[in-house]
């Protein structure tokens, strides 16, 4: 298993959290807001999959004010934040940008 | 064999053997109340539909654990229905409640009652192979239109499918074939696959070289855009939010997709669709704008069919950078057909996956424009795309 171990950001990521084995051009991305680590993959500027696992969606603050305010985290199309974590690591490079 | 090497092998692998775990849809609620019994062929059995004197409606096993009668063609008596063989009387918790003719009923008379749920006009069945009752997060939300006068009634219409229901959620995760089956024109598509919820966001504009109300090649249909939020809330009720352009008037919509298996191989696939009533529309006209917009959905669903009954399962789909995540879908959907204390964290962990249309857009515009300069020009239509 692929451990969310010694990425860096503003908070380090929370023990016992779950991890999954890492995809194909996967990159672990911190959410540059909260400290959330997600695996992101782009296969174009445009395309995004990102993989979460529980202790993420659980530590990701704009779920947290959401689901605080009634909504479910399925039904939230995304966290906006971590979306700008994601372009900007596309950006700088640290995000690989190509077809598996 | 003939020896060619690196030829692409389809895995057809098999259909799961036993049924999905969630709640299923059997059909609208009213027409179930008008007090005869229904018949219900699902989960590789038969299963009988009744009121009570209160109304309430109930799913037994249709057949009679005394010798075998069909429930489903005989009597409701009170709070119990009836068999047509020898009259024994099954109560809604599935217990034999009285055999005239006997001295006592055995204890062990006893069948299968189904746990129901009402709900957006509506029945409910919840099945599990474990026989566990639903989680409370485990539910049919409460669409708030089927509630108000302000939005139509309910169409409904079905039809049965001979494939594994895997076809039909598969679709969940498609884009491309919006363009090819449906005559629609993906710009964003994106799915959100997290617990027993799998999500699609889409948007749309109908081709403008086929009538979106028929189907049938136009020389230049007037283009329709359509946002559409569609949810799976377990393994088989899919609630799709839609906004459409109805003569230039934004039209509120909700679809309901759903199914209940028949066996492995068959299922009854329904779909249902209310709209919001616009300023100035009376009921009536109300119900016909949705009973078209139903029309024209199931013209959709009869074109997936096409499709389902003459593919072959395959379990190992051959994907490109531009499909969508066909293989996150399925490990999702495959939570339903495990017993709940085996389904690993990742598989029900959220995945989100957003396709890049641009490449699709500019191959279907150029195909859109030459279909369009080999074609007469003809009048525009008013249906919105399918957004299945």
């Amino acid at each position: 298993m692929t451990g969310h171990t010694g990425v860096a950001g503003p908070l380090l990521p929370l023990e016992g959290q779950q991890s999954f084995q890492r995809g194909p051009g996967e990159t672990e991305i911190c959410c540059a807001g909260c400290g959330a680590v997600v695996l992101a993959a782009k296969f174009s500027i445009q395309h995004t999959s990102v993989q979460w696992d529980a202790a993420a969606v659980r530590r990701c603050a704009e779920f947290g004010r959401r689901v605080a305010a009634g909504e479910q985290t399925p039904l939230i199309e995304r966290c906006e934040a971590m979306r700008a974590s994601i372009e900007a690591a596309a950006l700088d490079g640290r995000l690989p940008v190509a077809p598996p | 064999m003939n020896g060619q090497s690196g030829v692409r092998s389809i895995d057809v692998g098999a259909p799961p053997s036993r049924f999905a775990r969630g709640w299923h849809c059997l059909g609208l609620a009213r027409p179930l109340r008008d007090g005869s019994p229904h018949a219900v062929e699902a989960f590789g059995t038969k299963l009988v539909v009744y009121a009570d004197a209160a109304g309430e409606l109930h799913v037994l096993d249709a057949f009679c654990r005394h010798m075998g009668g069909d429930l489903s063609r005989g009597t409701i008596k009170g709070d119990a229905i009836a068999c047509p063989f020898h009259d024994w009387r099954w109560g809604a918790d599935g217990k034999c409640a009285q055999i005239p003719y006997s001295r006592r009923v055995p204890p062990t008379a006893r069948t299968r009652s189904w746990r129901t749920l009402e709900r957006n006009q509506q029945l409910f069945i919840w099945n599990d192979p474990q026989g566990n009752p639903p989680p409370d997060e485990v539910t049919i939300p409460r669409i708030e239109g089927a509630y108000s006068d302000q939005w139509s009634n309910w169409t409904w219409d079905s039809l049965i499918v001979d494939a594994n229901c895997r076809e039909v959620v598969d679709n969940v995760v498609d884009m491309a074939h919006f363009f090819y089956i449906h005559f629609a024109f993906p710009t964003y598509f994106r799915n959100v696959l997290e617990g027993h919820i799998a999500s699609q966001y889409l948007r749309t504009r109908s081709r403008p070289d086929y009538a979106p109300d028929t189907g049938q090649p136009s020389g230049g249909s007037a283009e329709i855009g359509l946002t559409s939020e569609a949810a799976y809330y377990g393994p088989s009720y899919m609630i799709d939010y839609l906004n459409y352009d109805y003569h230039g008037t934004p039209m509120d919509a909700v679809l309901i997709n759903c199914h209940y298996p028949v066996t492995p191989e068959r299922f009854v696939l329904q779909w249902g669709v209310i709209v919001k009533k616009l300023p100035g529309l009376t009921a009536e006209q109300a119900d016909k704008v949705a009973a078209k917009f139903a029309k024209f959905v199931g013209l959709g669903f009869e074109q997936d069919v096409e499709i389902w009954t003459h593919k072959t399962r395959i379990d190992n789909p051959l994907l490109c950078a531009d499909d969508g995540p066909v293989y996150q879908l399925r490990r999702w959907y495959e939570q339903f057909y495990l017993d709940v204390e085996a389904i690993p964290a990742d598989m029900v962990a959220r995945h989100e996956f957003e396709i890049d249309t641009t490449r699709a857009v500019e191959a279907w515009e150029a195909e859109v424009a030459a279909n369009l300069a080999a074609r007469q020009p003809a009048p525009a239509a008013d249906v919105a795309a399918s957004p299945l």
